[in-house]
């Protein structure tokens, strides 16, 4: 594209060159608080905060940069070098940088003054704000990357940490599980997202981000290349931002601390996947169109299946776990509508950072004070925790798409850019969800504050710093929808984030009416059916489909048999999982194989080398048995097995000569 | 040139062929029919009295072995220096210096470790490197008397 | 013949660290034989003083602007021999800690444990440094055979096993070795590396023997290095051998072994890169793949490590085939990081499994005994798996790209795939070691100077994976080789 050789750096680095510093505080704060907090009053959770609060200001000074319309700027130092490999360590700084360093640094700082009250006399307190500031500094090094590898230091940092957290209690075998397999399914993305950095450097000889586009607006790459990058990158957005079929590990993450979830598995990290995309995008749009139209598949399969999932939940983080798999898929389905879609899709990873920390933090002040997860055992709290209450409220019409709320624009983007485009799929997939949206939505707010108290013991309004950042996060979730207001010509947000040309859409009403209809359909039906409790929920009508949803479409039980399970569990693990991820047929052709094979161990064994011993041949399969055998202790064995592989090296060299 | 070596691989050849055909023929062709009283280990035609793999000599014997072959070859390595001696000159007289006072701190160490003790059970030192490890039933009251 | 035998020009400087070495290593030997009272704490320290002598020498060798090779031709004084010997007497340095530490715990007297290391380290040294093949082979033999004695340094039968194991294959392993240095000396005729180079590089008619020649030294290393299929030793001899001792010779002994590898290969060999390439790639594919996927279904902590060392040996292949300055830099890069988290890892070992009980699940809750232990060794074991911010994941990028860069995609594709195989079994171990309540009476070693010796690699981890331009900074100079 023309624009990415625009963005080539020109700019002076000015303010921007503040952003590495907004990286590098929590990194400290991590260290400070690791080294001194125990010793600390307050177990060092300020000088987490205190670091976060400065880096606010300072990325909202990187951020007045632009207001002007200031140039993108890059900064670089070698990191080091081999030979003639350059590695850098630097940032580049445009518009879509600035709006997400100023985006995680409000979450975060919002997340860690919610804790003090939150986490207070957690036995783990100082080691989970220095977790929560490594974490925080992870995904500012991935924002403000200018190269893939430095990015990918960030990418796999927020792994372990997003892993640590979510084991935090550990000591329900529930929570470490979780902890493991969000961590294996997010690396099982990992690997194509390492192939894709691979393809992109050896197309253009470089990691550096504004080099590759460069690279790519002047047409020199390939666009097979380009196409099986733009592929294995999106491998890793798929991974990271738990889209289809790689969704299965975020509702399970809930078992982390409630504000680990709003900031890592709501607003920050799940956004690093779709991050990715749009920085990246010029791979995506410079490829082979069906890729982009594949990845509007992945996103319109992702935001229906997760909306419908979330319907049913009954815990109430679960709902905004899946809501929130939904949500990403959004942004995803409005990447994948090409430069036209960009600012729409990126807009509403923006917006949706505020009301869906919000909505977390929301769930966690009821969960703190009913002491239970699931929804059947609240119920009538909008009188005794009011301020929780309309908080929520306001989230939930966020997220719902009830104008005038942040949602309600970003969303209403998307939709209306995909008819525009005339991705009539999309679009009317887009409406539907927004539907469900609204309905679970209004189930969840129903359930929870209406009708009358059904758990256990007295709740009450939650302390001041944990309704403090609720209060701040309801505020910001009404305004920011206004920073791209088109029906009042406010275009601010296209302004900072712009792919091309940036041309946006005039506002129309009617796209504006349709979703707003949609919703408010979707919470009538939600009023109708939840305003009164019931012991038995009246989705259960659906039958099958409901069982088919509660199941969350037996994807997880294929997972865990396929997957976790075996490489939880020691011994012929690896063989186990990689026959699962084999098709049927080739799985039953290798297990022939394999019993002739070891079968045939088996009678060597026994009749040639050693009648007495008997072999571990025909143990647990074909490699477990024969690695097994050949891993025998037997000292003239190994001797035996040294000469084989001095053979199959004359043999190999034999082919060279 | 690398055809010089056909003739030495081709003997290789043979011998192998050889060596397995002639087994694996006699294996194929003689009949077997063990008893217990054939699979005794032969010792000139009598009962044998004890399991010979359990007999164990006295580490003194391989202590002496190994001194033997180490003091040996320090003589072997004095023939082609006495050789060359007037070619090599004050170098060669310095070098084998070296080389002698090597071997002797192995034998210093030896002599003052007790390795030349042939009345002593051992060496000093509990288990040194060159010796046999302890058996083990006699291992806890080893590392008891400790 | 005998006539034209002449003194050689002697310049003892470039072998002066091996001369303290070897000459501290008999003086404490004979200290101890001729004074039986003289306490382990006493030998530890001389022997400390000896290592950190040879390391002063070597330190001034870093500026060394003499010939390329001395003692006719048979040392190297590139900069790439010093840097290794640094890595080495760093280990060794280390190592003498961790044995005096568990012989002492344990109430045994091991007093030629001290000579011993220091002979080894010696061999080591000089590998890294030979310029001849001879010499090479000499100091192959020298390490290996203190190396046989060390692996037998207890009384648990398992250890001479593990010591006869290793001596028997070693022995093997050196006569192929040894094959490999006649054919390459029948191909160009001569033993010196460079001039291998120099006859392989113009026309000649013993390329085939040379290839063969290639191969069979290739043999010999990969036994030392622990590549499949010359790994079977690997487990055996470090579950049997006591683990203050695995500690030195796994780090070790793969840095010198792959030091020497690295010369013969990018040097002596060079001219036949185009040939032996893709057999050293296959050899590093199936080395990832079978350690890595061995490594899963290990229950002892010894042996997972063993195959984990394993599966870093077909990582370091992977930039050694690169074949150019890159691939040597970033595999040398790599033999530091590991040589880090290896012997760090292996100190967290000795101090958690006093008396060699090393079954995994006795790691099962360490983080509720001992926090600073079970901090350290996740850091290694983050290392291992290649998580950043550590050495061990930029060991593995440098790796990766320099052989992309080459050219060798596939060979990374591999190696990518088993690293990331290789990610849950290290998780397995931080998952006992954070996640689980301790099931059995685990009672980690508190002393203060083996904790203080581990936490030194674990800060060099941290340091290298957040700044490695302080050693590639050296590699830019360290990874050409003069001759």
């Amino acid at each position: 594209m023309v624009a990415a050789a625009e963005t080539a750096v020109n700019g002076e680095a000015g303010t921007t060159a503040l952003a590495w510093i907004v990286t590098v505080l929590p990194l400290v704060s991590f260290f400070l608080i690791v080294l001194f907090g125990k010793r600390l009053p307050g177990g060092g959770a300020w000088i987490g905060i205190v670091a976060v609060g400065a880096g606010l200001v300072m990325s909202l000074v990187v951020l007045s940069h632009f207001i002007g319309g200031g140039e993108a700027t890059e900064l670089s130092e070698d990191w080091f070098r081999v030979g003639d490999l350059r590695f850098e360590l630097g940032q580049y700084v445009d518009g879509l940088t600035a709006v997400m360093l100023v985006v995680v640094t409000t979450v975060s700082l919002c997340v860690q003054v919610y804790s003090l009250g939150y986490m207070r006399g957690d036995a783990r307190f100082t080691w989970f704000y220095a977790v929560i500031s490594l974490f925080t500094g992870s995904m500012l090094n991935v924002v403000i990357a200018n190269n893939l590898l430095q990015l990918l230091v960030g990418w796999e940092l927020m792994g372990v940490c997003s892993y640590l957290l979510i084991g935090h209690w550990w000591e329900e075998k529930e929570n470490s599980d979780s902890a493991i397999k969000a961590f294996i399914t997010t690396r099982i993305g990992d690997v194509p997202f390492l192939f894709g950095i691979f393809v992109l450097i050896v197309a253009t000889g470089t990691a550096n981000i504004p080099e590759i586009t460069g690279a790519i607006g002047g047409g020199a790459i390939s666009r097979g290349l380009l196409t099986a990058g733009a592929l294995l990158l999106f491998g890793g957005a798929i991974g990271k931002s738990a889209q289809f079929p790689l969704h299965v590990w975020l509702p399970d993450a809930m078992a982390g601390p409630t504000p680990v979830s709003a900031l890592i598995h709501a607003a920050t990290m799940v956004a690093a996947g779709v991050y990715l995309v749009g920085r990246m995008f010029s791979v995506f749009v410079n490829a082979d169109p069906w890729v982009l139209t594949f990845v509007a598949a992945i996103g319109a399969t992702t935001m229906l299946i997760a909306a419908l999932l979330a319907m049913i939940q009954d815990d109430i983080k679960r709902v905004l776990a899946y809501s929130t798999v939904s949500q990403l898929a959004y942004m995803v389905a409005g990447l994948s509508l090409g430069p036209a879609g960009y600012t729409a899709g990126l807009f509403h990873l923006f917006t949706h950072a505020f009301f869906k920390a919000l909505l977390f933090l929301g769930s966690g002040s009821v969960i703190h004070a009913v002491h239970s997860n699931n929804m059947s055992e609240m119920g009538g709290l909008r009188r005794p925790m009011p301020v929780t209450f309309w908080t929520f409220l306001i989230g939930s019409a966020a997220l719902s798409g009830i104008p005038p709320l942040a949602g309600f624009w970003s969303k209403d983007e998307i939709i209306s850019t995909a008819f525009h485009e005339q991705h009539y799929i999309v679009w009317g997939i887009a409406l539907v969800t927004a539907v469900i949206t609204a309905f679970y939505m209004a189930r969840a707010v129903l359930l929870t504050f209406f009708g009358e108290y059904r758990g256990h013991g007295h709740p009450h309004e939650s302390p001041a710093t944990i309704t403090g950042p609720l209060v701040v996060l309801a505020g910001l979730s009404v305004v920011v929808g206004f920073l791209n207001a088109t029906a009042f010509d406010v275009t601010l947000f296209s302004e900072w984030v712009h792919f091309g040309e940036g041309e946006h859409l005039p506002f129309n009403y009617g796209f504006a009416a349709i979703s707003v209809v949609g919703a408010l359909a979707g919470i009538a039906v939600g009023y109708r059916l939840y305003a009164r409790w019931r012991e038995r929920d009246p989705l259960r009508r659906l039958g099958p489909a409901y069982t088919l949803l509660e199941r969350k479409y037996f994807l997880d039980d294929v997972y865990l048999r396929g997957v976790v399970r075996p490489i939880q569990y020691r011994a012929s693990a690896a063989v186990n999982w990689s026959n699962r991820f084999i098709l049927d047929g080739i799985v039953h052709t290798f297990a022939w194989t394999a019993r002739q094979f070891s079968r045939l161990v088996e009678v060597v064994d026994r009749r040639v080398v050693d009648r007495g011993v008997n072999t571990a041949a025909g143990l647990t399969g074909f490699t477990g048995g024969i690695l097994r055998y050949i891993q025998s202790g037997n000292v003239q064995r190994y001797a035996v097995f040294l000469f084989v592989g001095v053979i199959l090296l004359a043999i190999g060299i034999s082919i060279r000569a | 040139m690398l055809s010089d070596y056909l003739p030495i691989v081709l003997l290789a050849g043979v011998v192998a062929v050889f060596a397995v055909a002639s087994l694996a023929v006699s294996s194929m062709l003689r009949p077997s029919r063990p008893t217990p009283a054939k699979l005794m280990p032969y010792e000139c035609g009598i009962v044998p009295e004890r399991d010979p793999r359990g007999e164990r000599f006295p580490v003194k014997f391989y202590v002496v072995a190994m001194l033997f072959i180490v003091f040996d070859i320090e003589t072997i390595f004095l023939f082609p220096w006495a050789l060359t001696f007037r070619e090599l000159g004050l170098f060669g007289l310095i070098e084998m210096a070296v080389f002698i006072g090597l071997v002797f701190v192995a034998y210093a160490y030896v002599r003052m470790k007790g390795g030349l003790d042939w009345n002593v059970r051992g060496l000093r030192e509990g288990p040194s490197p060159v010796a046999e490890p302890p058996p083990v039933d006699r291992r806890r009251e080893v590392a008891g008397a400790r | 013949m005998i006539a034209q035998i002449s003194p050689p020009e002697l310049d003892f400087l470039p072998v002066a660290p091996e001369l303290v070495l070897a000459g501290g290593g008999m003086a404490i030997m004979l200290a101890e034989a001729a004074l039986p009272r003289v306490t382990s704490r006493v030998l530890l320290i001389a022997s400390l003083l000896i290592v950190a002598g040879a390391a002063g020498i070597t330190v001034a060798l870093w500026g060394w602007d003499g010939e390329p090779t001395v003692l006719a031709g048979m040392v190297a004084t590139d900069r790439f021999a010093v840097l290794i010997r640094g890595v080495l007497l760093a280990v060794a340095a280390i190592g003498a800690v961790y044995g005096h530490h568990q012989f002492d715990r344990a109430g045994e007297r091991r007093p030629e444990f001290f000579p011993l290391l220091l002979f080894a380290t010696t061999g080591m040294t000089l590998i890294a440094a030979a310029s001849d093949l001879i010499l090479t082979f000499l100091a192959l033999e020298i390490l290996s055979l203190s190396l046989y004695v060390l692996a037998g340094f207890s009384r648990r039968v398992t250890a001479s096993e593990a010591s006869m194991k290793y001596f028997l294959l070693g022995a093997f392993s050196s006569a192929f070795f040894l094959y490999g240095v006649a054919l390459a000396y029948g191909a160009t005729g001569t033993t010196s590396i460079g001039g291998i180079a120099r006859a392989l590089s113009g026309p000649s008619e013993g390329l085939p023997l040379a290839m063969v020649a290639a191969a069979l030294l290739a043999v010999g290393f990969s036994f030392k290095v622990a590549a499949v299929p010359f790994h079977m030793w690997t487990p055996d001899v470090y579950q049997g051998a006591p683990t203050a001792v695995v500690g030195f010779m796994s780090a070790a002994t793969k840095v010198a072994a792959f030091a020497a590898l690295i010369r013969v290969f990018n040097v002596a060999f060079l001219p036949l890169s185009w040939d032996w390439t893709p057999i050293v790639g296959v050899l590093a594919a199936v080395t990832m793949v079978v350690g890595s996927l061995l490594a899963i279904a290990q229950t002892d902590v010894k042996r997972m490590l063993a195959y984990s060392s394993i599966a870093h040996a077909g990582f370091i292949l992977t930039g050694v085939m690169a074949a150019n300055q890159e691939g040597i830099a970033s595999a040398t890069f790599y033999l530091v990081a590991y040589a880090l988290m290896i012997v760090g890892a292996f100190g967290v070992v000795l101090l958690v499994s006093g008396d060699e009980r090393t079954s995994l699940s006795s790691y099962a809750g360490l983080a509720v005994r001992s926090p600073l232990l079970a901090a350290l060794l996740s850091l290694f074991l983050l290392s291992l798996a290649g998580i950043p911010p550590t050495a061990g994941f930029m060991a593995k990028v440098s790796v990766f790209r320099a052989a992309v860069d080459a050219g060798h995609t596939w060979v990374v594709i591999v190696a990518v795939l088993a690293s990331v195989v290789a990610a849950f079994f290290y998780l397995r171990v931080i998952v006992l070691v954070y996640m689980k309540e301790p099931e059995e009476e685990l009672q980690p070693d508190r002393s203060p100077l083996p904790a203080l010796t581990v936490a030194v690699p674990a800060v060099a981890t941290l340091v290298l994976g957040v700044f490695p331009g302080l050693v590639f900074g050296l590699l830019e100079t360290a990874s050409i080789f003069r001759w």
